[in-house]
């Protein structure tokens, strides 16, 4: 009973570091991860990091944590080899091959930390691709920068179809050879009987969504389903719709969707005015 | 209270052929905290080298890193990212449990106490993290069937 437990290898050099880079890591690492992850506005927008990435402070910060991180690391790994006691000549070699990525990699991190893109360059980027000043692509991005707007587009295609059908509304050619890249996106080709019934069992949800995109504008790019691809035909046929919503906006057009009516109020955003692939 | 000898093999255990036997080993707490420890920490170790290779990729151009962080917030490395978290704080935590064992000022009876009480501090900072990374995520809530500007519904 009553052993007390003090370990016999404390005068080890490497025992006694990795105890050290352990409490100073545990700090830094939970600043790190909470600043990127955690912060109310999620932060790892463009500018935010590019701002603080061009911070000397914060530069000296992450040259400290790679080499922390690295060592630490390493180290540890290099005790998990020693624990199963290899041979003498594996054991070297193995070590000598992990120090070696250690420094490969604390030079890589410590090359990045320095040489960030500058500031003026990163917001010039986003101004050229019409971002609003001071912002930038957030997590979850405030602004789409490569987007697949195909469910949108079943969603348009489904509003083009009721506004057509509810206020005689005839511009031309519709926007069916557009939709017929994607076999998904093909309710303005439909049979009316058809369509109708797609529309109808839609139901309320799609007549709540009716109003808000007729009163509000499309969908808050910020609360969009984010999708994976990119292809300049959806682009071009979202851009289209929009295009016809603000020409319903300027005439007055009645819209009626259900019981409800109201004049379609559309207001094309500004970044997405000037971005057509 | 001294326990030197575990005890006889489990049923399991006997039913096992003897290479699986562990040389008569049997787990517990401690050492599911030292085998924990050193998967988070390899898994760590590779997630580091994964990010600064990804983040010099990304330094390119204002571009690149915009397309980065977008493949980040893909569900799948939402998932990762979770992961991440939960090893950081498993590794972090007993790190400083290590730490504690090691320049011991208590006795050895108390560590099992320290075990569960990290244990419980593990597990309810994982609970809090996960509200904020769930979040930020892009992952649409499973109950929210269609979200509107506006608060229209």
């Amino acid at each position: 009973m009553a052993e007390h437990y003090i370990s016999t290898r404390a005068g080890q050099v490497q025992w006694i570091m990795q105890r050290v880079s352990a409490m100073l890591l545990v700090g830094m690492a939970g600043l790190h991860f909470a600043l990127q992850h955690f912060t109310s506005d999620a932060v790892s927008t463009g500018l935010t990091v590019a701002t603080r990435m061009n911070n000397p402070y914060w530069q000296a910060y992450y040259i400290v944590f790679i080499a922390l991180v690295m060592y630490h690391g390493i180290n540890g790994v290099v005790g998990i080899i020693r624990d199963y006691n290899p041979k003498r000549g594996l054991r070297v070699g193995a070590e000598f091959a992990l120090w070696a990525l250690a420094i490969f990699f604390i030079a890589l991190g410590i090359k990045n930390v320095v040489s960030p893109v500058p500031l003026g360059t990163v917001k010039e980027s986003y101004a050229a691709r019409g971002f609003p000043k001071g912002e930038s692509p957030g997590n979850p991005p405030t602004y789409a920068i490569a987007y697949d707007f195909r469910d949108e587009l079943r969603e348009l295609a489904l509003l083009e179809y009721y506004l057509e059908h509810h206020t005689n509304r005839n511009e031309g050619a519709p926007l069916s050879e557009v939709f017929n890249h994607d076999p998904a996106v093909r309710l303005t080709t439909m049979k009316p009987e058809d369509a109708d019934q797609r529309v109808a069992a839609s139901g309320e949800a799609f007549d709540r969504w009716a109003r808000n995109v007729i009163a509000l504008g499309p969908v808050d790019p910020q609360l969009r389903k984010r999708l994976t691809t990119f292809s300049s035909s959806y682009e071009f046929a979202l851009w289209a719709a929009h295009v016809r919503l603000s020409n319903a906006t300027l005439r007055g057009d009645q819209a009626t969707v259900g019981r409800w009516s109201t004049t379609v109020d559309f207001k094309l955003p500004a970044y997405r005015a000037t971005e057509l692939h | 209270m001294h326990h030197p000898d575990r005890g006889p093999r489990s049923a399991l255990q006997n039913a096992l052929p003897v290479q699986f036997l562990n040389g008569g080993y049997r787990y517990f707490t401690g050492s599911l905290a030292y085998v924990l420890h050193r998967v988070t920490g390899l898994a760590l170790i590779f997630f580091i080298f994964f990010h600064i290779l990804s983040i010099t990729k990304a330094q390119a151009t204002p571009e690149a890193y915009d397309l980065m962080i977008r493949r980040m917030q893909e569900p799948d490395f939402k998932i990762g990212e979770i992961l991440l978290f939960a090893g950081l704080l498993y590794h972090g935590l007993n790190g400083i449990r290590i730490v504690i064992v090691d320049f011991a000022w208590t006795r050895t009876t108390h560590h099992k106490r320290l075990w569960w009480g990290f244990a419980i501090l593990t597990a309810a900072l994982l609970a809090a993290g996960l509200i904020p990374l769930m979040l930020h995520s892009n992952v649409q809530p499973l109950l929210q069937q269609d979200v509107l500007p506006g608060g229209g519904n």
